[in-house]
């Protein structure tokens, strides 16, 4: 494909949307995907949404880059997400906010926002890189109506990734299709020994596993996140109609309880902000990002410069993330946070004995307009991540695939570790049943 | 010193482990050019990702068996988090609940002394200051010692006086020798030594380098302490820094708990495993040790218990004994090893095994004084050239033009023939005409000639 049709529709689409952060002028003639902001691109400003970052050139690539550009795939620019990956609406970016391709008066979720919502409106662009720690392509897949995949912890490698919490960082791709997400999730996984966290496995090719019938696997609906409070009366009546559509095709499906729906979301949380609060020390001004006049004690100068160039979320997930690992606080939330999160795994490992694949819905909530985001509390924002983040926390593979064809409802299907082939088949099955 | 004996003194000692590359990334552990020996690792660029260095995991373990350690089978790291500019991160990897090994001892002296914990960690960069600290206006940051690997080894406080300390530290260091797992050319030992007297409260004194230095600085604070005591003063928690100028005992600050660093596991680091066949195979590597050396030595060789400790104290010298005591006498050879050897060494301030002595040149040594064909002195002499020189001892025996022993009769002779008179004088009673003649036979022996040896030869012929 030709390098100046995909730069001017990214342009045209960006007035619009804000899908991008940055467009790739220098990008060449290939296959056009856009990647999300916090994926080291050598080069190419990488900000990973945050203003501390504003400046940033990385000097080397991340693996899934160097993977990708090996089989003729072009980064046509770096896409729009909460800073550091911190929300659930994109809204947290300290640049232009991307807006919903399907109404652009509302969020396209996030974090991974700007990449769901430029591969739904492209026409040359099939698939994007995006990137998960609670739900970050669950939910922008599920409100921009595109597919979604979250692979097993590990089987991509995060090396190059901008850490927000690195036990729980995972990249993932998102496509027009099952079949467009799955061909870039082949290029992009494979074990790589410059991350620790990487599986050793074979590379395995992901395509085969399209096409598949699948009426023999039993699918676990999730009650507490399925059904009742906290799901918007829209999304559940769609969401059991998918069910249904499921049934009516011969696949089994039985409504399961899981235990620990209620722990899922604290427990994300400490975790997620502990390790962030490590993360982000290292923006101080010194070997890289913003920088300010060198002025007072070293402590006076990297306070100054994170007062600046941080926005408010991140500084609240610091101090938060802080506390919870101080002394005295440390045992009461990090380390009991550890143990729950095995404890939830547990859980899940239980109900893959049953199910092949566990299922509820990507998002409780519809994508919310921009007037009412600015409306919500910092805890009933996060609480938008209730289903999202057991599957995360655990490092299971999900998809979210969109309930019918350009409706901002995902169904969001998991599966056992290392079982990407279980969630392609029913993702791939129930795109063509739906 | 008697009255000191009364000291709680623990030792926290890093040293740096002896691989070639950094703890966590591929750069190399060569000092160069300021900043030339990083990478997106060891700066901490956004994205990049550790990996464990396996070489100084089993550095670590391999000290942790010497000191008689138990190791740990599943390892962590943590994130020791604190912003300073020499850090990367702003955050060390480190070990924080599960050390390595833990719960070791060493045998020294008549005590045990007990190790509480080994671990591994990475060193920060090095910042240097233009001028002190206090005065210095900006600092530079060099990068090339950021995650070097370092190996930190704690001690309970078990030790009593500043004497005590250094020895142990001596002995300790001698042990981490013999192990071959230590960068003695590129770092110097960094202590940490907590001191408390009966009555005070704990003072940690940071950062003393070098084994005089840490005799001195326990020693001064263990003054300050006593001195407190005497006025009945306060004592609070302290962190000490020792001047070793002007040998003083500073207060840095209030003492930080370790806890206040926020500690993590490193989620980057999956669950390092230790398996039941590297710890054989590496315990299997572990060659004896100066402990188990001194007692061998002296069953062996019917050594005094001063002698075998100082062939001990460098492995490369106690070999050198042994193959020597094959072929020479013991005499001569404890008298060539633990004497003139080691003075020659010391005096140019090098190691046995950074020297070119080879055991070939210096078993021909041995011989040669054997045959009477080269007095001690002579031995001497040679073994300062030795030690730099690649030529082998004939050659050099050559080259200085020794007086051979042989020859030396002739030369007395001669002496003691135009001399009469003073031969006369020495036997009416009078030392100073001995040391003449002496004088005389050295002239003409043009200085090349033992003044031991002549005195025996013209006594010999009076």
């Amino acid at each position: 494909m030709k390098t100046r049709e995909f730069l001017q529709e990214a342009k045209d689409l960006n007035k619009k949307y804000n899908f991008f952060i940055t467009i790739n002028e220098k990008a060449e003639d290939g296959i056009p995907i856009s990647v999300k902001d916090n994926i080291c691109t050598k080069g190419l400003k990488t900000t990973a949404g945050s203003r501390i970052l504003e400046n940033y050139e990385p000097v080397f690539d991340a693996t899934v880059i160097e993977k990708a550009k090996k089989s003729k795939y072009v980064v046509v620019g770096k896409t729009g997400m909460d800073e550091f990956g911190f929300g659930s609406f994109s809204t947290n970016c300290a640049y232009e906010i991307p807006k919903n391709p399907l109404d652009n008066t509302r969020s396209c979720g996030g974090s991974s926002g700007g990449g769901a919502g430029y591969t739904y409106a492209s026409k040359l662009s099939n698939s994007s890189i995006g990137e998960s720690t609670g739900g970050s392509i669950s939910c922008p897949a599920a409100f921009c109506s595109v597919v979604g995949i979250t692979p097993t912890y590990g089987l991509v490698s995060r090396y190059g990734l901008i850490d927000y919490a690195n036990s729980l960082d995972k990249i993932g791709t998102f496509g027009k299709s099952v079949k467009d997400a799955v061909k870039l999730l082949n290029v992009i996984s494979g074990y790589d020994e410059k991350d620790s966290t990487s599986i050793k496995k074979g590379k395995e090719n992901y395509e085969k596993y399209l096409g598949k019938d699948i009426k023999k696997f039993k699918v676990g609906v999730i009650k507490e996140f399925s059904n009742g409070e906290g799901i918007n009366l829209e999304v559940e009546k769609d969401f059991w109609d998918g069910v249904k559509k499921l049934e009516s095709n011969g696949v089994k499906c039985k409504e399961v309880s899981f235990k620990l729906s209620d722990l899922v979301l604290p427990v994300y949380y400490v975790i997620a902000m502990c390790e962030a609060s490590t993360n982000l020390a290292k923006y101080c001004g010194i070997r890289y990002g913003m920088t300010k006049e060198l002025k007072g004690t070293f402590n006076e100068y990297f306070s100054s410069v994170r007062e600046s160039y941080f926005g408010k979320e991140a500084k609240r997930r610091i101090l938060l993330g802080t506390f919870m690992r101080m002394a005295g606080y440390r045992d009461a939330y990090y380390i009991k946070a550890l143990k729950l999160r095995s404890l939830i795994t547990q859980e899940y490992k239980k109900l893959f004995k049953e199910f092949d694949v566990l299922l509820t819905p990507t998002m409780p909530i519809l994508p919310p307009k921009f007037s009412e985001i600015e409306k919500l509390n910092p805890v009933e924002n996060y609480m938008c991540d209730i289903l999202t983040t057991g599957p995360n926390l655990s490092g299971l593979p999900m998809i979210s695939v969109p309930v019918k064809k350009n409706r901002a409802v995902g169904m969001h299907f998991i599966a056992d570790h290392l079982q990407e082939n279980k969630i392609i088949s029913i993702g791939d099955y129930y795109e063509r049943v739906r | 010193m008697k009255e000191l004996d009364n000291a709680k003194i623990g030792l926290e000692i890093h040293i740096q482990l002896k691989t070639s590359s950094k703890l966590f990334c591929g750069c190399s552990t060569k000092s160069g050019k300021p900043n030339t020996e990083v990478c997106e690792i060891c700066l901490g660029m956004p994205g990049s990702k550790p990996v464990v260095n396996r070489k100084a995991v089993e550095f670590a373990v391999k000290l942790g068996l010497a000191l008689n350690c138990t190791i740990q089978k599943e390892n962590f790291f943590s994130r020791k988090v604190y912003g300073y500019p020499d850090m990367s991160k702003n955050f060390q990897i480190t070990q924080y609940e599960f050390p390595l090994c833990a719960n070791g001892n060493v045998r020294f002296k008549n005590k045990v002394i007990r190790i509480r914990r080994i671990h591994i960690e990475e060193d920060p960069a090095s910042i240097q200051y233009p001028k002190t600290i206090s005065d210095s206006d900006y600092c530079l940051i060099d990068y090339n010692r950021a995650g070097v690997p370092l190996c930190e080894i704690v001690t309970e406080p078990d030790l009593t006086s500043a004497e005590e300390a250094k020895e142990f530290l001596e002995y300790l260091i001698s042990i981490i020798d013999y192990l071959d797992i230590y960068d003695s050319k590129n770092f110097t030992i960094r202590v940490d030594a907590n001191v408390s007297l009966p009555g005070t409260k704990r003072a940690e004194i940071k950062n003393i380098t070098g084994f005089r230095a840490v005799e001195k600085a326990i020693g001064f604070e263990i003054i300050r302490q006593k001195g407190k005591l005497r006025r009945n003063e306060e004592f609070k928690q302290e962190t000490m820094h020792f001047d070793a100028i002007s040998n003083k005992v500073i207060p840095l600050r209030e003492k930080e708990f370790e806890e206040d660093y926020g500690y993590i596991f490193d989620p980057d680091l999956p669950k390092l495993l230790i398996e039941e066949n590297l710890i054989k195979k590496i315990k299997n590597e572990i060659p004896e040790l100066p402990g188990e050396k001194i007692k061998r030595l002296i069953k062996e060789y019917n050594l005094s218990e001063d002698i075998a400790s100082v062939l001990v104290s460098e492995k490369e010298i106690c070999d050198l004994f042994e193959e020597s005591i094959k072929k020479a006498e013991k005499e001569l050879v404890i008298r060539l090893t633990t004497g003139i050897l080691k003075k020659v060494l010391n005096y140019n301030g090098i190691k046995l095994r950074e020297s070119k002595l080879t055991k070939e040149n210096f078993i021909e040594l041995l011989k040669l004084i054997e045959k009477n064909e080269l007095t001690v002195r002579m031995a001497d002499l040679l073994l300062r050239k030795l030690i730099f020189s690649k030529k082998n001892t004939r050659e050099l025996v050559k080259e200085l033009k020794f007086t051979k022993i042989n020859d030396m009769d002739k030369i007395v002779e001669k002496v003691l023939g135009k001399n009469k008179e003073a031969v006369e004088d020495y036997k009416k009673g009078n030392s100073k005409a001995l040391h003449f003649l002496i004088g005389q036979v050295l002239k003409e022996a043009k200085e090349k000639a033992d003044a031991k040896l002549i005195e025996r030869k013209i006594l010999e012929k009076i």
